[in-house]
């Protein structure tokens, strides 16, 4: 899922200050599992702007509202009356939701509330790491599974470099060496022949090398 | 979250409490209102004062 | 021991700005209450015909598991003065 992270107050607060008339429009798929920018964190966040609006003596409407996803458009049903009687609206979802927000409604100011972070997974109920780039050329059934791209800081591609030590990153002692781990993983599935191929360059121009990508399903 | 808007976390207080501390309820009661009266009207109270008539005020805090 | 708490609220740990408290205020303070269990002890308060200060007004919930963020914002965005829970 894709993991975000409420950005500080004050600079929430300074993005919408200058409207009358605001939305705080939750998100309630990836960014509300990690208590962020779902429709819940939505109706806090409009309480909270809501009592610093009056401390600051601002005159402004505040509501919440909120969809499942903000980035298709029939989840966008049930809300469409809030948002076109919205003067700015401030979107609680990753950058995929933002983005189609404001193409939606044109006319609209939409801010971020967020800073979307990564692709990740949910290790316990409040730790998200990252998983996955997205690089577009995967090539985890070599690797044991275990994602170089993303885990390996260097994104090394076929073994660990100098600053593997036990089994950690020179980078931090909290970070495993994703190189151990591939070897970990390959040693117990008796795959370790697999370690011994070597990956050829990696064409870049599948990731955002190449421009943003899209694709389009056939015959549909 | 409280302390970001300016208003003293000392202003919300957890409790455990069981069906038979009726003295216990009532001293709670006492005491958390000393402690709020020592700290005064809230912020938010204040500013909502300000940009209200008293008796809107009133009805709102109610 | 609540008395040194609230002289501790005082200290120079507050952020909120010291202000003149006008001539008549009292404290606006909502109980959460547990049905179960405080909001009980809350009744055999009264049975017992102990006195307590008028300003707590309480607000019953089946359990105190029912409270939600929201419920404490709300309070606070309506100018109370004081928040508790009790269970």
């Amino acid at each position: 899922m894709i993991v975000g992270q409420q950005k500080p107050f004050d600079e929430i607060w300074a993005m919408v200050r200058v409207h009358r008339r605001l939305t705080v429009f939750g998100c309630n798929t990836c960014v509300a599992v990690c208590h962020q920018g779902g429709n819940k964190e939505a109706e806090i966040l409009a309480s909270l702007l809501r009592m610093r609006a009056v401390q600051e003596g601002v005159e402004m409407d505040i509501a919440h509202g909120g969809i499942e996803r903000q980035c298709e458009h029939p989840f966008f049903e049930s809300a469409h009356e809030l948002l076109e009687g919205s003067e700015a609206v401030l979107s609680m979802a990753c950058g995929i939701g933002v983005q189609f927000v404001a193409e939606k409604y044109a006319s609209t100011p939409v801010y971020p509330a967020l800073n979307t972070t990564f692709l990740g997974d949910v290790k316990t109920d409040w730790h998200f790491t990252e998983k996955c780039q997205a690089c577009g050329d995967c090539i985890l059934g070599l690797t044991g599974g275990v994602c170089p791209v993303t885990r390996c800081c260097k994104r090394l591609f076929n073994g660990p470099c100098g600053g593997s030590s036990k089994g950690k990153c020179e980078l931090s002692k909290e970070l495993d060496c994703a190189w151990q781990l591939v070897v970990d993983r390959l040693e117990a599935l008796g795959k370790l022949d697999d370690y011994e191929k070597i990956t050829p360059i990696k064409d870049w121009s599948k990731d955002r090398a190449g421009g943003p990508r899209s694709f389009k399903l056939e015959g549909f | 979250m409280l302390a970001m808007l300016g208003i003293d976390p000392a202003r919300l207080e957890f409790y455990n409490l069981s069906a038979a501390q009726g003295p216990r309820w009532a001293e709670i009661c006492t005491e958390f209102t000393a402690r709020i009266t020592a700290l005064g009207p809230s912020p938010i109270w204040f500013a909502l004062q300000k940009g209200m008539k008293p008796t809107e005020t009133h009805r709102q805090a109610a | 021991m609540m008395g040194n708490d609230a002289a501790n609220s005082e200290g120079p740990k507050s952020p909120e700005k010291q202000q003149e408290v006008p001539a008549g205020w009292k404290a606006n303070i909502i109980a959460f209450a547990c049905h179960y269990c405080a909001f009980a002890a809350a009744d055999l308060a009264g049975v017992m015909r102990l006195s307590y200060p008028s300003n707590v007004k309480v607000v019953r919930l089946p359990c105190t598991g029912k409270l939600d963020h929201v419920y404490l914002l709300r309070a606070f965005e309506r100018g109370i003065d004081g928040v508790f829970v009790a269970g």
